[in-house]
């Protein structure tokens, strides 16, 4: 999908922290991708080292770490983690969902010297 | 050697856009401009739809269109020639337009006098769901064609829309789309839908869709 723009946007806020926290190098990054996010681990980490050939952090590690995402059935009301594959509820066979988390990408941390 | 720290982000990579987002609405909201993004797949009428929409409610709105087709000027030209103000926003083969994208259509625009801008996105059912724009509704358009499936197998669009809009109805003969069903799998993903079976060829049913967006557009703009 638009892993690309994502890994543009990654480069732009470790660029940004490693500007604030005066550091030498990035080793590493290390993200949390929730299953409801649409975003695809591998596709991921093959744009990361597009995006990074030629810039100064060139070296820098791409780790990618899942979450389950979690839902919200609006008929019984139950929380269960959500299959993004098979959207139904497992207490009620409900169809109706909401989600509750699982649709974000978050940097967890970064490696650095 | 191991000399490395931890650097604890805890940062989401969404957010930038997603505040940039909230930024332009709450400016939109003080210049008193409506701004709807309206996505779908390519070839579901979105230019013809737009048309219909702009001689409808151009007695009474001045209306702008942000076109983001990828790479030729065949819509905007199309729409220019209702007399609507429309610039072209190039999206560097991008799949979807972000808020930043969005932002830099609307000052080329020249938004603030405007009262209705439509930002026609990508024909995509995928990434531009996943962004927000800034827009203060979302639409979408499936077109009968398209087949009445397509809420089960891009339930995000329809999650995020406010709007859908089922055009081409006038060759539902001719198709085995089911009406009942489209609006059922709607529903389930997004209960407050509301659902606009249009032709934009003949016209039928755009009344009822130009009342829906001419009474958003009243409500934003005070």
């Amino acid at each position: 999908m638009h892993e690309l723009g994502l890994c543009d946007a990654m480069l732009k806020m470790v660029r940004d922290i490693a500007k604030k926290e005066a550091l030498e190098g990035v080793r590493s990054i290390t993200v949390e991708v929730g299953t409801l996010s649409g975003v695809i681990p591998h596709f991921l980490t093959d744009c990361w080292e597009a995006v990074i050939d030629g810039t100064e952090l060139a070296e820098t590690k791409l780790f990618v770490e899942t979450l389950a995402g979690t839902a919200k059935c609006l008929s019984c009301n139950a929380e269960f983690t959500a299959d993004p594959e098979k959207l139904l509820c497992p207490v009620c066979g409900g169809r109706k969902l909401t989600p509750l988390t699982g649709r974000d990408m978050t940097i967890k941390e970064i490696e650095a010297y | 050697m191991n000399d490395y720290r931890v650097i604890e982000v805890k940062k989401s990579v969404f957010e930038n856009n997603d505040r940039a987002a909230e930024a332009l609405r709450a400016e939109l909201k003080g210049e008193k401009t409506f701004l709807l993004n309206l996505m779908s797949s390519p070839g579901s009428g979105k230019t013809t739809t737009l048309k219909r929409t702009i001689k409808a409610l151009s007695p009474e709105l001045r209306i702008g269109v942000m076109e983001a087709d990828i790479d030729s000027d065949v819509d905007a030209r199309t729409i220019a020639a209702t007399g609507a103000k429309t610039i072209q926003i190039h999206t560097g083969g991008m799949c979807h337009l972000d808020a930043g994208m969005t932002r830099q259509g609307l000052e080329e625009l020249k938004a603030e006098n405007l009262d209705l801008v439509v930002l026609e996105n990508v024909g995509n059912l995928v990434c531009p769901a996943e962004f927000d724009t800034g827009a203060v509704k979302n639409a979408m358009i499936l077109s009968v064609p398209e087949g009445h499936d397509k809420p089960l197998k891009y339930p995000l669009m329809f999650s995020v829309c406010d709007a859908l809009i089922i055009n081409k109805i006038d060759v539902l003969p001719y198709f085995d789309f089911d009406m009942d069903k489209v609006i059922g799998y709607s529903r389930r993903r997004n209960p407050n839908i509301q659902i606009f079976p249009i032709s934009a060829k003949t016209g039928k049913g755009v009344d009822a869709w130009c009342d829906w967006l001419r009474e958003q557009v009243r409500h934003w703009n005070g």
